[in-house]
């Protein structure tokens, strides 16, 4: 397999208004891929399909080949994939550190029956909180590690976004505009630590982003929406010199 | 007066355990899931109605026909308590069989409920439960042979075998069941399960979006505390010697059990003991003054209802929290 | 003379559209479910209960019982803001309701005793069906319920039309947005639970003159107005006035009918076709009977 994920044709309707119409692409293993295109184009719709949140009218979506057009959330992510907000919603009330530790994937501690015994779940849990400090290492936000979420600053609580996909370990990730309203300095770091996350253990990454002068440069290929159509794809190189993405941006017609 | 002074504070400490249990599940339902619940009284009083038919079971074991819950109730307790008095195996059977009848029952019906209330959230979910709660209560009022009507059903004695300690046996199964149920949802509390709940409580499309089936699990709290709340139904009818449906209405099986939650600390079940506490000794003094102030043209019994709202409206402006808040979860490293 | 049953009917209905469509307003306006609703509406039965032994026209209870309520609602709106500012969350204030009611179910109870202590007679149920006037035989009660019922009608259609109706119909749409153009929110929604308090205390003042009035009426009505809001649709004031006589008159109606067939053991029944009503409808129909309609039009 080397496309991770296929959509097809993909439709979504909200009443009259056609949020999606017909989309298709393709996704290769450990790409990492940028979708832009005015507000409303449908970009965010797109990726809420793929996670679940919204069921498509028409179309397939198939990851690894399953089917998971119409799955709800919870199956989706069990599979693999998770989105990320792009306004940061987390566990407002738990400190930090329980909010990565919940993402932690398959913990035997929290199936009912096996939460009386703590010797069932207890070494699963060590590794959960192993894991989860390391990920707040890499983000640089372990010294927030015992803080209420409520309490964190914008740009951290992105940043605590970002870690959740990171500690579950996905195989592709949603990241719907992971940079923005971010200083130009961690907006690089988070990016580059995109692409390294992608050489060092292939993961795949679909990113929704407006900054281009920033993520152009980390991303392998580009689609384009506009009105819920896919308007122009490419490599950044040939997309940038696309008429069609600048009629899309600026509704020339 | 020793005597006195030990009766009344193990008296007050059967209150305490009881309300306990609907405390916990409180705890466990709105405090760590966000499943607003304001019909406790619907799984115990399905509970005691259960009770009202097993209790009687000795009964048929010793092949006497009576009309137990209507008309020949005084007589079927009288014949009760002369067979247990030398008897000690058959009314702990019955006791046990009721146990495991109104745990599956309960069971059941939470899964049953719990499933079909899935679509309400907040407010909604916990007026349903009213409405259930309620409309358990109405027919188990006027329907007499549910569980006798406003006449209710009175009860032999279970542990007549046993002379005098029968009452303290009594009181020390209700603290057992208590203290056990109480370890359970600790253990809940403190586990990664706990965090889960937490998690649905606090935003459950995240949740979903970090691969929790927060609709299975949802389900499965409901069920689980339905149980207990059975349970602790049966232990109030134990405790007061019969099945009064009038009993498990909403006021105070729901909501002085809110005011506990609300006022020890909502999500921090030590809190909930503490509220429970505070609440069930208030209540017993508010009792126990009724026979020093007859004085008053008024029962002073009305002081209740005044008291639970003016300490949970107060408790809502001060401390919305409760006394004792909900501890983050810190690491060391 | 017309079968007692009708006039119940009729009553019930009225009474009941009143009160549900106060509980709705209240909903719409400050997205919190008042549980204290009923009760605060339905102690005026005990002002109508006062006059008529201080052996005044039990009428003059419809006067006062509009101020008490009208006055206990608006306080108790102030309380929910006090709340609202500290951050609560909705199931919060509508347990703080819970709260309230209680305060004024042991009031009431204490007044009914301090009643029955002065007056020397029993007060925990009464009726002052009997005290009431008669017009071609049809109870007072009737006419005064139908005159206030299509009266409140044409207010609020008229109230709805004014520069307050048009602020508050902008508040129910979008507080945030009222507020941005200007709209004291505060004051707005202020007096109109003020009115809608009072409208419901005089719906609760009538309720004596027909029916039987006990402490335990007004947290006992809780379930059967929610049930009528629900049915008409939580959002919807029109169908919360539907609701509220679809169950009024089914209450009567039905068990009527149901009597007939199984007996009249079934009369106990009474609060809980209500009460059936509003289990079923919040699972299968949450969004009530306008909502439906609603989304079927609009698509």
């Amino acid at each position: 397999m080397s496309i991770i994920l296929k959509i097809e044709k993909l439709t979504k309707k909200f009443g009259s208004l056609i949020a999606l119409n017909k989309v298709s692409l393709e996704v290769p293993y450990g790409s990492i891929v940028l979708l832009i295109g005015p507000n409303g184009s449908g970009k965010t719709t797109l990726l809420n399909c793929i996670s679940g949140l919204y069921k498509p009218n028409e179309g397939r979506i198939l990851y690894k080949e399953i089917d998971i057009t119409g799955k709800p959330p919870y199956e989706i992510a069990k599979l693999g994939i998770t989105k990320t907000f792009q306004i940061p919603m987390n566990f407002k009330n738990l400190t930090v550190n329980e909010n990565l530790l919940a993402c932690y994937p398959n913990h035997p501690g929290e199936k009912l029956l096996n939460c009386f015994l703590k010797r069932k779940w207890i070494i699963e849990e060590n590794n959960a909180i192993q894991r989860t400090i390391k990920v707040l290492k890499i983000l640089n936000i372990d010294e927030q590690c015992n803080q209420i979420a409520h309490n964190l600053s914008g740009g951290q609580l992105k940043l605590l976004e970002f870690g959740k996909p990171l500690l579950r370990d996905s195989e592709l990730f949603l990241l719907d505009e992971p940079v923005a309203g971010i200083n130009p300095f961690l907006a690089e770091e988070i990016l580059s630590y995109i692409q390294k996350v992608r050489n060092e253990y292939r993961k795949t990454f679909i990113i929704v982003e407006h900054r281009l002068d920033l993520v152009l440069k980390y991303v392998d290929y580009v689609y384009a929406l506009a009105e819920g159509e896919i308007v122009c794809e490419g490599p950044p190189q040939e997309i940038i010199k696309n008429e069609k993405l600048y009629e899309a941006y600026f509704a020339l017609k | 007066m020793a005597l006195i002074i030990l009766d009344i504070i193990l008296d007050v400490m059967t209150f305490f355990f009881m309300y306990l249990i609907f405390t916990s599940c409180l705890n466990l339902q709105q405090g760590m899931t966000g499943l607003t619940n304001l019909g406790l009284h619907f799984f115990a009083a399905i509970g005691a109605y259960i009770f009202a038919h097993t209790a009687f079971l000795a009964l048929r074991i010793y092949g006497i026909e009576l009309d137990y819950i209507g008309v020949d109730n005084n007589e079927a307790v009288f014949v009760l308590n002369k067979l247990f008095s030398t008897d000690l195996l058959t009314p702990i059977f019955t006791l046990f069989l009721t146990i495991i009848l109104v745990m599956m029952t309960c069971a059941f019906l939470g899964y049953i409920f719990g499933r079909i209330s899935l679509r309400l959230s907040g407010a909604y979910l916990g007026i349903f439960w009213l409405c259930l709660a309620d409309s358990i209560e109405h027919i188990g009022m006027q329907y007499r042979p549910l569980a006798g009507g406003n006449q209710g059903v009175l009860l032999p004695d279970f542990f007549k075998a046993l002379n005098d300690y029968s009452l303290l046996i009594q009181k020390i199964i209700v603290i057992l069941i208590s203290i056990i149920t109480f370890a359970l949802f600790k253990k809940i509390s403190e586990s990664p399960f706990g965090r889960l709940l937490k998690t649905i409580r606090e935003n459950e499309i995240v949740s979903q979006s970090i691969g929790k089936n927060t609709n299975e699990i949802k389900v499965k709290i409901i069920t689980f505390s339905s149980i207990f709340l059975g349970v602790a139904g049966v232990l109030v009818c134990l405790r007061t010697r019969g099945i009064f449906a009038e009993s498990f209405n909403r006021i105070d099986v729901s909501f002085w059990p809110w005011l506990m939650f609300i006022l020890g600390g909502s999500g921090n079940l030590l809190g909930s003991l503490l509220g429970t506490l505070i609440c069930v000794v208030i209540r017993r003094i508010v009792l126990y003054s009724k026979f020093y102030l007859t004085f008053l043209p008024v029962d002073i019994i009305w002081i209740e209802p005044i008291l639970l709202g003016v300490t949970l409206c107060i408790t809502l402006l001060i401390k919305p929290r409760g006394i004792l808040p909900e501890k983050p979860h810190k690491l060391k490293y | 003379m017309i079968d007692p049953l009708i006039i119940s009917a009729i009553a019930n209905s009225l009474i009941m559209g009143l009160v549900a469509l106060g509980f709705t307003l209240q909903y719409v306006t400050l997205r919190v479910p008042n549980l204290a609703h009923t009760t605060i509406c339905f102690s005026s039965a005990y002002i109508t209960l006062t006059f008529w032994l201080l052996g005044y026209n039990p009428y003059f209870g419809v006067f006062i019982g509009f101020l008490e309520s009208s006055i206990l609602t608006y306080l108790l709106y102030n309380f929910l803001n006090m709340l609202k500012a500290r951050g609560l969350d909705d199931v919060s204030l509508m347990i703080s309701t819970i709260g309230i009611s209680m305060i004024i179910y042991g009031f009431a109870n204490i007044y009914l005793d301090y009643l029955a202590y002065v007056f020397k007679t029993y007060t925990r149920t009464f009726t002052l069906a009997n005290a009431d006037f008669k017009l071609l035989g049809i109870p007072g009660v009737i006419y005064i319920s139908l005159i206030l019922f299509v009266f409140f009608l044409l207010f609020f259609n008229w109230l709805l039309s004014t520069k307050f109706g048009i602020q508050l119909r902008a508040i129910v749409e979008k507080p945030s947005l009222a507020e941005v153009h200007g709209v004291d929110v505060k004051r707005v929604v202020g007096i109109a639970w003020f009115i809608i308090g009072g409208i419901g205390g005089i719906a609760g003042s009538l309720w004596p003159l027909w029916f039987q009035c006990d402490p335990w009426l007004g947290p006992l009505m809780l379930t059967s107005i929610f049930a009528a809001c629900a049915l008409g649709g939580i959002k919807s004031i029109l169908g919360s006035l539907f609701g509220g006589i679809f169950i009024g008159v089914s209450q009567v109606i039905l068990l009527s009918v149901l009597s007939d067939l199984v007996g009249t053991w079934i009369i106990s029944f009474k609060t809980l076709i209500p009460l059936i009503i509003a289990s079923l409808v919040l699972l299968f129909l949450p969004e009530g009977i306008m909502g439906k309609i609603q989304k079927y039009r609009g698509g």
